[in-house]
């Protein structure tokens, strides 16, 4: 059979990114006691109200501060560029971050992006996400060639779980980003 | 040399190639034009570009675009040669900050981005102002948006799972007008924005939905514009929960009948912006996006107006009227906006030789 050599519509090698090559080394997992963590938020609410869990677990762990951090305070907006001072200040003053929640396309990507930013200036940084978003999040981390970045996968609803439920999932993330034991 | 990527397949019908683009993901479902090294060449040598020139990197995957990678996107679309430089030209207005594209790209919004031309390359090219802008005619708008998109989706890596709009657009096949620049009492649009009218600039805006206005039933002005801002007013418009830039495509007789009144662009984006103002206690739900109240969301923007009441845009100069259609006095055009979007700007692209 004849052959037919055609272009493929993207360009090779370095500016396609497949994460299989890492932009910095990931960060090691600090100690929670003593250290500063942020929690960023962007909106939604069963988000605030797992923020109110995971500062809580963290305080009482031992961290030495914990800064809730909403997204518009970032970037005067959900879903807009980085701004790159308020991490800069950001990471000097923490060694652990979460970022969420991805509930929505842009939301998953801009929120992972912070997490993916933190990474990069040396905080422990994970993304958390809802299910039907984690492919978005995933992509993003690979075409920062990161894409091992810890990332964080909750159900489907969970912005619309029960506090109780939630307190459970910040057992669940902070087990899976910071190896810290659940309560009970 | 290049850095395009080669491929060689074991399939010679036309057909069969197509389908192979389809099958690997690289179509919006139509088919395409199979960028066969021989065609890709051909194309970019007659477009007259340097091939390596740099537009940006396309979010999400920061894919890189070059002349060259658009060249083939652009020609599977069926453009023309002379078309490239419409089309780099708008992936440079996409590719800036402001237009936020990595949320454009992954959203679950239907946002589809459009591309307005302006200057003499709207006539250059033929492309249509008038009763076929938005679909349907013999006019290179259909192709030169389809290659935009193209490039969108394969330099930037959006695949069906990384596109999360809910049910999407079809605008996101193509979407792509000239304004009616002759047709229009006022200067042409992108001169309003600071670009000489002798300049040829496309602007990108992030259009949410397209809303037909019909307005035949006037005959005084501030009725016309009362009707127009009842539908800028929608509930549910999702520009209500930040930034974004709302179009306007008035007819031209609509537009007329404006401008003899004595409205100005500027006078009717003021009026329009002063207008759409309303009290927050006006909207029926505690929440929009399920999570803050409405003031609070333009509060936290730092833009709540200053009588309490909340605006649908930052500034009136986000709410853009162009001219463009049929010279019919009934229907004109309303496109709402994706929050987070704001519009960019960029000459359309000369050749280098």
């Amino acid at each position: 059979m004849a052959t037919t050599t055609v272009y493929l519509p993207h360009l090779a090698s370095e500016d396609q990114k497949t994460g299989s090559s890492r932009a910095v080394p990931l960060p090691e997992i600090p100690p929670i006691a003593g250290n500063g963590f942020a929690i960023l938020t962007n909106g939604w609410t069963g988000w605030y109200v797992l923020s109110d869990h995971l500062a809580k677990r963290l305080k009482d762990a031992g961290a030495r501060d914990v800064f809730v951090v909403e997204r518009e305070q970032i970037s005067n907006g959900a879903m807009r560029p980085d701004d790159d001072q308020f991490l800069d200040d950001l990471a000097a003053k923490v060694s652990g971050a979460i970022a969420g929640l991805g509930n929505c396309g842009s939301c998953t990507s801009w929120s992972c992006s912070d997490s993916l930013q933190l990474e990069r200036r040396g905080v422990r940084s994970g993304h958390v996400c809802v299910e039907n978003f984690k492919y978005i999040a995933s992509a993003v981390a690979k075409a920062q060639d990161q894409g091992d970045h810890p990332i964080v996968v909750l159900p489907p609803k969970a912005n619309e779980m029960s506090s109780d439920e939630l307190a459970k999932l910040a057992d669940k993330i902070l087990a899976e980003l910071f190896k810290l034991e659940p309560t009970s | 040399m290049t850095s395009l990527l080669t491929q060689d397949i074991e399939l010679t019908g036309e057909l069969e190639l197509q389908d192979w683009y389809r099958r690997s993901g690289f179509t919006d479902g139509l088919p395409v034009i199979v960028p066969t090294v021989e065609r890709v060449e051909e194309f970019i040598r007659n477009s007259r570009f340097e091939r390596t020139r740099r537009v940006g990197m396309i979010e999400p995957a920061l894919g890189l675009a070059t002349v060259e990678s658009v060249a083939v996107n652009a020609l599977m679309a069926g453009c023309r040669p002379e078309y490239l430089g419409v089309v780099l030209g708008a992936l440079d207005a996409m590719t800036k900050s402001r237009f936020n594209l990595r949320g454009v790209q992954t959203t679950t919004n239907p946002v589809a981005p459009l591309t307005i031309v302006n200057g003499p390359v709207g006539q250059e090219l033929g492309i249509d102002s008038g009763g076929h802008a938005l679909g349907g005619g013999p006019y290179p708008n259909g192709v030169i948006g389809r290659g935009i998109r193209l490039a969108l989706r394969n330099i930037g890596g959006v695949d069906v799972e990384v596109s999360q709009a809910t049910l999407a657009s079809t605008a996101r096949y193509t979407f792509c007008l000239a304004e009616a620049e002759g047709s229009s009492p006022w200067e042409p649009f992108h001169v309003s924005l600071g670009y000489d009218a002798e300049q040829s600039v496309v602007t990108a805006v992030g259009v949410e939905s397209v809303v037909n206005v019909v307005a035949h039933m006037w005959s005084d002005p501030e009725d016309m514009i009362g009707q127009f801002v009842h539908t800028m007013r929608a509930i549910g418009a999702n520009v209500l929960c930040g930034q974004g830039t709302l179009v306007w495509v008035l007819n031209p007789a609509h537009a007329r009948f404006l401008a003899q009144a004595g409205y100005t662009r500027q006078a009717l984006q003021e009026r329009f912006f002063e207008a759409t103002k309303f009290t927050p206690e006006a909207w029926p739900f505690a929440d929009t996006t399920g999570t803050r109240k409405l003031g609070n969301i333009q509060d936290a923007h730092g833009w709540s107006a200053e009588d309490g009441k909340v605006r649908i845009t930052e500034r009136a100069s986000d709410i853009y009227v162009l001219v463009g259609g049929r010279d019919h006095p009934i229907h004109s055009t309303y496109m709402t906006a994706m929050p987070y979007s704001e519009s960019t700007s960029a000459a359309v692209w000369q050749p280098d030789r």
